[in-house]
């Protein structure tokens, strides 16, 4: 009877549903984290493309650098290479690289780690060519790695390869032996070793990726040699992706054989690690900001929870070519009117540090506030408003004549300080500030047509210059500047601090270019230095890095 | 010759409104009886009068403006909440709660006070309830009346575009279109239309795209409805007598369609209304919504969302709001309709 | 029949043409691309990189090509090595043309943002989650609308009426927004019955398809009273009546049967309402279905994947709505397809 057709649909749809529900993964768990992972699919693990802190997180555990930058300290140690030498004009670098480090794959058919053999049968080890490929790769203009303007200046030839004009030949890397690798750079600086700890720089194997092109990072063809291999990759929003230790690891001192055996990363919104953490299904979580007081009250919590250095700045940068920034007054006016302890305490909450350089001062050669107690942009309503009006008599205008927009991409925690700040600068220059917001793409695109934008930059690799060179703020990167913003003795002193060779010195140069940039002729406003905090379940051995990423193996786990 | 005209126009639809005059009152007066007698839809009547009367004197009944921040109170709540809500522990008890009795509903993360935004609130899920059925009906019935009085290939092009615009999954066809309005007017130049409407979108707080986006996917089960009742009032007596006197075509459908048809249409669009609401909210909730500081519902949960266990009031006390609206919404349109057509009730 | 079918095949090839012409358009008018980033793109690799993903050509010219990659299917012999711009969703061997021959079809392009994973992989994997999802929560608006109808018909103006219909309406009035994180919060965080978030288990998927589904038991619940309540006045159930049958077995064996037919035609566009608005839960519940994907490659400018979850979610949607209309035709014989 064909009526009878609707139950027969009904019961397919639950067989359908109980089918696809059940039929799904229930994987042993080891360590299930989210921090710093994220809500989104990670979008990349491919050394040379990876732009973003989940996915640098996985590739620092997947792979290793020539150097491995010591998570608390934030010091180059030796990763891959056992050690270097420098030439005499500090340009040349020679590193010894591991020769009994093999590629390895997870194997889900044998459920073991795999060692990797060529074609010829023979077991495949990491070498200096494949250092040279990789670092060549992440050079190359084909493959248009995002974060090419880091990479670009360091290796003599490698700008020129990078913008189509050299050739890769010409990039001053070579392959002396299998266990030998010879890097010239550009300029000599006491900054370059943390350059080798970059994820761009790791190992690549090429006749994998020569194979697989773009599909080479997929767990069933991927090729790794760090302290985890990949196991499986559950993609999208709310997905995971599972490590297993790779047991082929030559344990070293900076880079331990792992002690435990899977570390699963899950892709949550913070509001739901915390959920889960609390409903005992994840051993590390994130915690919202809206969450903190309730944390820190409770007893079970609040021993679970710690605060560690963040590695980002978070800041408004002021367009200096529209009016009233176009005069430094009214750029400084603006960044002192800004209240930045009620940002950080009443706002944020997690003991985030309210910025008064634009570097982070955990960076090596920073600045910081008890070497410079006078220095940088401090809040002051009251020198605030007696400037604005200073300028204001000067120009012969009043704080109405302005109607200034505040821009940035849609966020609830940009929106909720941009609307703290926008009553601090109402109630303190009695300007009236409009916010307008853009998703991210049509952001980068237009944050330049706006009064004043915000903005972040968090290290690529842990040195100050990272902050004053490549943020933009050198008129090398110009273009790249949405401020529109330039000084030549900012210039003269950035460029100074990265050749000089100590460390006090550099620390000295940039403390002048901090005062340049933030308050005599100010681009930005620093507002805070952002913090990492998370809860840990008992029983988990844990280090605290200080660089954002954690390495994993260094952790154990007793319960 | 337009004299006469005019003067026989005058007379036909003088008849004709009488008819309806008397059709329609025996109908709505028996619907209005009927309606009466629900009681449910009589109290979502009510709510939605309070609701009006709470969006009209927002500035008499708020007790703080909406965008004033008081940052030192954020998140701060009355004692009763934290006996409401047994999980929000008081400071002075060992919690995290601050309590402070200024607010009847507690402080948001900036400190603003929660029932003066929900009582602004009301304005943006008013005036999109309102402007998104009046959008709709005015595209819709202009499409229908058009397409089903004229028929032919004219009926047959704009209604597959209709079909067109049915393809379109509803809320990512709106995503994509606020995207579209929102974004693209980010550059133009002063002086063209792009910037003007994104100017005009500013200065309204962002709601003038919603409608526009909303309107935008929600006008073809009137064009639709409409067409078809079009087709059947074109074969009837009073239009065939306006036609052989010689009334134009525009004439014909505003003078003498229109007014015979718009009576069940305005029903049926009343049905929709919670949907707009709802999609207004989801619009804020998604980010897409009004412009901060500007108070929505669907922004206020979706921020009071994200501290849910901590401050379950931030996000339940909107969320009550866009319910009981909603609520009041679905009970009136519900009784009207039963009221309108006996026969769904099943009474007789 | 058939011919109906072919026509409203052909006619649904127009509407997904037409649909993804106005996306393209639409999207391609916004400012920003899928290749900004914080850290600026040097211009070279800009350029590279919109000559290797097909960007660089006038916008006719890459909606064309955009167009061709997915319709044109390919016979052919030749050594195949898939890459990010050459992954098939249909590759059928065709032995009898030759042993390595494949018709290959439907090449939807990479996710320009991402650059390691092409529409087609999104496709297989994150679509079908949202497809359980859809059917979950399809399952609990059925559960609940179809017996609260019924009760409601059987006891028309009773307190069960009102109470099942206000229950309704309760449903219908509680946006997803509300329902989704409420329920998160008291079955996963304060009761903690039931997971709060995540895909994979039968418990895992209660909350967020009872969120989705509890809305649209709403519109069952109407439509299944009312058309009892039509079909119970009708002769064939009174002459039943009349034959001294059980009020239970009038209702169950004849009135029941023919008042589902209704129901069973909104079940197909309801299905593809499930599906495709499962964005919110998806996100509440932190499941990985394609739902996310759409809203962040709008703001990414991921145009190849917005056009293809576009294309996607449209095409269900009007194949939906013919199975319907064909499935009307054969239930009720007094319906003709025209």
């Amino acid at each position: 009877m064909k009526k009878g057709l609707f139950f027969v649909l009904l019961l397919a749809l639950f067989v359908a549903l109980i089918g696809g529900v059940v039929g799904a993964q229930d994987e042993p768990k080891v360590l299930v984290t989210g921090r710093q992972m994220g809500s989104s699919d990670i979008p990349t693990i491919d050394p040379a493309l990876a732009e973003d802190v989940p996915s640098v997180q996985v590739i620092d555990e997947l792979f290793v650098g020539l150097v491995r930058i010591n998570e608390e300290t934030a010091a180059a140690e030796p990763g891959m290479a056992t050690g270097w030498t420098v030439s005499d004009d500090g340009l040349t670098y020679t590193f010894s690289i591991r020769p009994d480090v093999p590629w390895v794959r997870y194997n889900a058919g044998s459920g073991a780690v795999e060692q990797l053999t060529d074609a010829d049968g023979n077991p495949m080890f990491v070498t200096a060519q494949d250092f040279a490929y990789g670092i060549l790769r992440a050079l190359s203009p084909e493959t248009a790695s995002p974060y090419l303007y880091v990479y670009q200046p360091w290796i003599a030839g490698g700008l020129a390869y990078a913008s189509g004009e050299g050739a890769m030949e010409d990039v001053a890397i070579r392959a002396v032996d299998a266990t030998t690798l010879e890097v010239t750079m550009a300029r000599a600086s006491s900054v370059t070793p943390l350059i080798f700890g970059m994820w761009g720089f790791m190992a690549q194997p090429q006749s994998i990726i020569d194979e697989y092109a773009e599909f080479w990072i997929d767990p069933e063809n991927i090729a790794t040699y760090g302290p985890f291999a990949l196991k499986e990759w559950v993609r999208g929003d709310g997905g995971s992706l599972t490590m297993i230790k790779n047991p082929l690891w030559p344990g070293t001192d900076a880079v331990p054989s792992s002690s435990i055996d899977e570390v699963q990363f899950v892709f949550l919104d913070e509001t739901v690690q915390l959920t889960n953490f609390e409903a005992g299904t994840l051993d590390v979580s994130e915690v919202p900001g809206t969450e903190i007081d309730r944390v820190r009250a409770s007893a079970e919590l609040s021993a679970a929870y710690a605060v560690s250095p963040g590695t980002c700045t978070y800041y408004y940068g002021f367009n200096v070519e529209r009016e009233p920034f176009t005069d430094a007054r009214a750029r400084l006016a603006f960044s002192m009117a800004i209240d930045r302890a009620a940002i950080t305490e009443d706002v944020l909450g997690a003991g985030e540090i309210p910025a008064n350089f634009f570097a982070l001062p955990s960076l090596n050669a920073a600045p910081v506030l008890a070497q410079f107690p006078e220095g940088g942009v401090f809040s002051d309503a009251a020198a605030a408003s007696a400037l604005w009006e200073e300028y204001l008599t000067d120009v012969g205008k009043s704080a109405s004549d302005f109607n200034l927009t505040l821009f940035h991409n849609e966020n609830t925690l940009h929106s909720t300080i941009a609307q703290a700040i926008q009553q601090m600068w109402s109630e303190t220059l009695g300007v009236t500030v409009q916010i307008a917001t853009a998703d991210f793409a049509t952001y980068l695109d237009t944050r330049g047509n706006y009064d004043v934008y915000r903005a972040g930059w968090c290290y690529d690799y842990p040195d100050a210059h990272n902050f004053y060179y490549d943020a933009g703020f050198h008129s090398d990167l110009i273009e790249e500047n949405d401020t529109h913003w330039t000084n030549s003795d900012y210039d003269a002193l950035i460029d100074q601090g990265f050749a000089a060779p100590t460390v006090e010195e550099r620390i000295n140069l940039y403390a002048q270019a901090e005062q340049i940039l933030v308050h005599d002729d100010p681009a930005m406003a620093p507002i805070y230095y952002y913090v990492t905090d998370d809860l840990t379940a008992p029983g988990i051995t844990r280090t605290y890095s200080n660089i954002t990423r954690e390495h994993y193996e260094k952790w154990d786990i007793n319960r | 010759m337009a004299v006469v005209e005019g003067n026989r126009d005058l007379q036909s639809s003088d008849v004709v409104k009488l008819e309806t005059h008397i059709k329609g009152e025996s109908l709505w007066a028996s619907a209005g009886k009927r309606l009466l007698r629900n009681r449910l839809a009589v109290l979502g009547g009510i709510i939605i009068i309070l609701t009006i009367l709470l969006a009209i004197f927002a500035d008499a009944i708020a007790i703080k403006p909406y965008f004033e921040t008081d940052l030192p109170s954020g998140d701060s709540a009355p004692y009763w909440v934290t006996q409401v809500f047994t999980s929000m522990v008081p400071v002075e008890n060992g919690g995290y709660v601050k309590i402070n009795n200024d607010y009847p509903l507690g402080a948001d993360k900036l400190g603003r006070d929660i029932f003066s935004r929900i009582v602004y609130g009301t304005r943006i899920s008013l005036a999109v309830a309102l402007v998104g059925p009046i959008l709709a009906l005015a595209v819709g019935v202009g499409w229908g009346l058009v397409a089903g009085y004229f028929g032919g290939w004219i009926d047959n092009t704009m209604m597959r575009i209709v079909d067109i615009m049915y393809a379109f999954p509803t809320l990512l066809f709106i995503i994509l279109l606020m995207t579209f309005f929102r974004f693209s007017t980010a550059t133009p130049e002063p002086g063209s239309f792009a910037y003007a409407m994104g100017q005009l979108d500013k200065s309204m707080g962002g709601l003038l795209f919603i409608f526009v986006g909303i309107g935008l996917t929600s006008w073809m089960q009137m064009a639709r409805l409409v067409r078809g009742q079009v087709l059947s009032a074109r074969e009837k007596e009073y239009v065939e007598s306006a036609k052989s006197m010689g009334a134009t075509t525009p004439r014909i459908m505003w003078q003498h369609i229109l007014p015979n048809i718009m009576g069940p249409l305005i029903v049926a669009e009343t049905l929709t209304i919670p949907q707009y609401i709802s999609y207004e909210a989801f619009l804020s909730f998604i980010g897409l919504g009004v412009q901060v500081p500007t108070p929505s519902w669907g922004s206020m949960i979706s921020e009071g969302s994200r501290a849910v266990s901590s401050y379950p009031n931030q996000a339940i006390f909107p969320a009550l709001a866009l319910f009981v609206v909603m609520f009041a919404f679905n009970f009136l349109g519900d009784g009207l309709r039963d009221a309108l057509d006996p026969r769904m009730r099943g009474v007789e | 029949m058939a011919v109906f079918i072919i026509r409203r095949l052909l006619w649904m090839m127009l509407v997904l043409l037409v649909v993804s012409a106005i996306t393209f358009i639409l999207l391609r008018s916004v400012p920003g691309g899928p290749f900004n980033t914080e850290r600026g793109v040097p211009e070279p690799v800009q350029r590279s990189l919109e000559e290797k993903f097909n960007l660089s050509a006038p916008l006719p010219e890459q909606y064309l090509k955009y167009l061709t990659d997915i319709t044109i299917p390919r016979i052919t012999g030749e050594e195949f090595r898939r890459s990010l711009t050459n992954d098939y969703l249909i590759n059928m061997p065709l032995p009898f043309l030759g042993e390595k021959t494949y018709l290959r079809w439907m090449n939807f392009g990479p996710s320009l943002r991402v650059r390691s994973r092409t529409v087609n992989q999104l496709f297989l994997e994150n679509l079908p989650i949202s497809f359980q999802l859809g059917i979950a929560a399809l399952v609990v608006a059925v559960a609940i609308g179809v017996p609260s109808g019924v009760v409601a018909a059987l006891n028309r103006n009773s307190w069960l009426d009102y109470l099942s219909m206000g229950i309704a309406i309760t449903g219908v009035s509680v946006s997803i927004i509300v329902s989704a994180p409420l329920l998160q919060y008291l079955f996963g965080v304060q009761w903690k019955l039931l997971p709060a978030s995540g895909w994979g288990t039968l418990q895992q998927a209660i909350l967020p398809s009872f969120a989705l589904g509890f809305t649209y038991s709403a519109l069952l619940a109407r439509l299944t009273r009312a058309s009892l309540l039509q079909v119970m006045t009708e002769d064939y159930v009174r002459t039943a009546r009349a034959k001294g049958l059980s009020e239970r077995v009038v209702v169950i064996i004849h009135a029941l049967k023919n008042a589902l037919i209704p129901v069973v035609t909104v079940i197909g566009p309801l299905f593809a309402l499930l599906v495709t608005g499962t964005f919110v839960a998806e996100t509440i519940f932190a499941i990985p279905g394609m739902g996310r994907y759409f809203v962040t490659s709008v703001t990414n400018r991921d145009f190849t994947v917005v056009m293809g979850t576009i294309l996607l979610y449209a095409g269900f949607l009007v194949l939906a709505n013919m199975v319907v209309d064909i499935l009307y035709a054969w239930l009720d014989p007094r319906i003709r397809l025209s």
